[in-house]
């Protein structure tokens, strides 16, 4: 399959997820870089039968998991503040209400709610993240409810 | 379920930046440019100190074969010490990313525990063989002085290795634990998370 394909199709979904994970426009910006590096470096060996995607969501949450190792050794690169400005006065306060929840998830959960607000199925979430279907259902279950209750208590 | 599709709609919403395919050559340019550079500074290191070897044994002419066994051992306690970071630096950045979350933090965690574990050997191994030769190689040189002079060499001599054995060792091995320890924690509660509920 073709690098520039593979891009397209996914960056928008690899940059939800980091954002899912890191609420850090710069971070995850970076992170979604970083797999889709680690993407074309490791495409010649991926297997054709196995599904792209879940392939790719694998990296990205990999990716996202070994942040907590760069965390003490990265300062956070400066963003120019105007620019966090007016994405911030651009966007409804829900979407940055949504990610900062998500953010304060514990790390498994903010994986497996970002995969399943990308419509990605529990079959797939299961085996990206390394858990049984079920468990991974009813975890979406609790984390939805966790949510929404955040959510109302904010006043939404 | 309402909320499910609100959340998801929400969810879309999110600003992207528009990153152009360009730019993610452009970092994998900068990628193998960096490696490359790591090697060769690596080489340059390694032939530098070649020269310095080769430089005192010309210049000082040492004429006892344990001075000579004193300077490699001292050379080979620096090369071991290179060569093992940047070993554990490139390990780290080699673990296969496309397994499952689980597998994954598993791997992190037994290469951080292996790394534990080598990190303390190592320095230990360091710390023996820079005395050794440091004291293998100044023996020639201080025999030719007189006795009083002789002891305070050996006297400073043996409590430098003593500072270095109890005090240096111990406290940079502690340093290497506590980090690796942190991130072991850290793992480990991810981990957790991952247990069947």
């Amino acid at each position: 399959m073709d690098f520039d394909i593979i891009y397209k199709k996914y960056w928008d979904r690899i940059f939800r997820l980091c954002m899912g994970y890191v609420n850090d426009y710069v971070i995850a910006q970076d992170m979604a870089q970083e797999t889709f590096i680690s993407v074309w470096h490791n495409l010649s060996s991926f297997r054709q039968e196995a599904d792209i995607g879940t392939w790719i969501y694998r990296i990205a949450t990999n990716i996202c998991l070994r942040q907590i190792e760069k965390d003490k050794r990265i300062i956070k690169a400066e963003f120019p503040a105007y620019l966090t400005d007016e994405i911030k006065q651009n966007m409804e306060p829900d979407i940055q209400l949504l990610y900062k929840f998500i953010a304060e998830l514990p790390e498994i959960d903010r994986i497996i709610i970002s995969l399943e607000l990308e419509d990605v199925n529990q079959d797939q979430i299961a085996q990206i993240v390394g858990l049984s279907k079920n468990n991974v259902r009813v975890k979406i279950h609790r984390i939805k409810i966790q949510l929404t209750q955040k959510f109302k208590a904010h006043g939404n | 379920m309402e909320t499910n599709l609100d959340l998801k709609k929400i969810w879309c919403k999110q600003y992207i930046p528009t990153t152009d395919v360009k730019e993610v050559f452009k970092k994998i340019e900068i990628y193998k440019n960096s490696k490359r550079k790591k090697a060769v500074m690596l080489n340059v290191l390694l032939f530098f100190t070649i020269l310095f070897i080769l430089f005192i044994w010309i210049y000082f002419k040492p004429q006892f074969i344990r001075t000579k066994i004193g300077i490699v051992l001292t050379v080979i306690a620096m090369i071991l010490v290179i060569f093992f970071n940047s070993k554990m630096k490139d390990t780290f950045s080699k673990i296969n990313e496309n397994q499952s979350n689980f597998d994954y933090l598993n791997n992190l965690k037994s290469i951080k525990i292996q790394e534990n574990y080598l990190q303390t050997k190592i320095m230990s191994v360091y710390f023996v063989l820079l005395s050794l030769g440091i004291v293998l190689y100044i023996y020639e040189y201080l025999s030719m002085m007189k006795p009083i002079v002789q002891s305070v060499f050996y006297l400073a001599l043996i409590l430098w290795i003593g500072f270095n054995w109890f005090v240096l060792r111990p406290r940079i091995i502690k340093k290497n634990q506590r980090q690796i320890n942190d991130l072991i924690g850290q793992l480990e509660r991810i981990e957790n998370q991952l247990v069947e509920e």
